[in-house]
This record gives C-alpha cells, structure tokens and sequence, in this order.
C-alpha cells in the first residue's frame, strides 16, 4: 500500500475503522468481497494485486 | 458498492438500556420482599452501564456497545455472541444435570435449554431460507 496513505484516511475512505485496516494489514482479518473490491478499485489495481491468496488451500 | 453494513447506534444507547434494566431488577426484589438484594443487583447493572459509557477508549466496549458498526466489528460481535451461548448452553447443561443429581426436577434449566434449542432450529430455518 502507499506509504503516504494513513491507516486512518484509508479507513474513512472505505468506511471502516482504522482498526479493520490495520488487522487487513496484519492478516488478522480477511475482508469481504464488497470491502476487497473497494480496496482493490481506491488503489486503482485489482483484487489479485491488492491481496495475496494462500497458494497452499 | 456498500463497505459499511449501516449506521453505528449512537454510544449512550446500550449503556442506557443496560443500566435501566436496573430499574425493573429493584423493584423485582423489592416485590419479593428483599430490597436490598435488589437496590445490590441493580447497582452491578448500573455499573456495567457506565462501564459500557464511560469506556469508549476502548475498542471492545465500542464493538460491545454497538458504536462500531464495520464488517471487522460486526464479525467480531457474532463470534462472541456464538462462544456465549455456547458458555451458557454448557452452564444450562450443567446446572440441569446438577439439579438431576439433587433429586430436584430441573424445570427451570431444563425449559430454558428448550428454548434455546428451538430459537437455534427457528433461527437457523429462518435464516435459510432468506439466503
């Protein structure tokens, strides 16, 4: 994610708490499809980019 | 695309409900002839009530008085609301083979063991079908 980008901004911007940004950060917490698309899109990239899925399931 | 399942309740909400249940808790007692009990019972509610107010530092009392409403919170709410009725089904079973064992009849525990077994089938009927 961009370095410049708050976890408090990208919070409010995809109306979240900070703390469910950070617990995605952390890999505490798998987002849903809605939230993922919406990160995905804010960052102008795709889901695949954004998020890295578990090679092994 | 909505990221946000809804408007958080406002934080005084819960508190207050909680600390009023203080309210038909004494006068319970005081019917049944034991006031004090009541006035002690009803002391705990208001206390939790204000620890639910007062305590908005916190993230677990904001998820648990329901001013945070994003999908983290609302998952996190669930799971804890799955594991207490677990807690209080096992309690239930307990109490209910406790009373069993003591010759009693085991009413009580056993018809609010019903009830939650029913509310969990017509719940999960329910559910199933809207989904």
């Amino acid at each position: 994610m961009q370095q410049s980008l708050s976890q408090a901004e990208l919070a409010k911007a995809m109306q979240v708490s900070r703390q469910t940004i950070n617990a995605i950060e952390t890999e505490r917490y798998t987002p849903s499809l809605p939230l993922a698309l919406a990160l995905a899109r804010y960052f102008d990239s795709t889901v695949e980019e954004v998020f890295h899925a578990d090679e092994s399931r | 695309m909505r990221t946000n399942p809804g408007k958080p309740m406002p934080g005084w909400v819960v508190p207050t409900l909680v600390a009023a249940v203080a309210i038909p808790t004494f006068l319970a007692f005081w019917a049944g002839g034991r006031p004090q009990l009541g006035a002690l019972w009803a002391g705990v509610s208001i206390a939790f009530g204000l620890v639910l107010l007062v305590g908005g530092r916190s993230d677990t009392i904001r998820i648990l008085r329901g001013a945070e409403d994003d999908e983290r919170a609302l998952e996190l709410e669930s799971r804890a609301m799955t594991f207490t009725a677990l807690v209080l089904n096992v309690a239930l079973v307990g109490l209910f083979l406790a009373a069993g064992i003591r010759g009693e009849n085991g009413l009580v525990y056993g018809a609010l063991l019903l009830l939650a077994e029913a509310t969990h089938l017509v719940a999960l009927a329910v559910l199933n079908r809207k989904s």
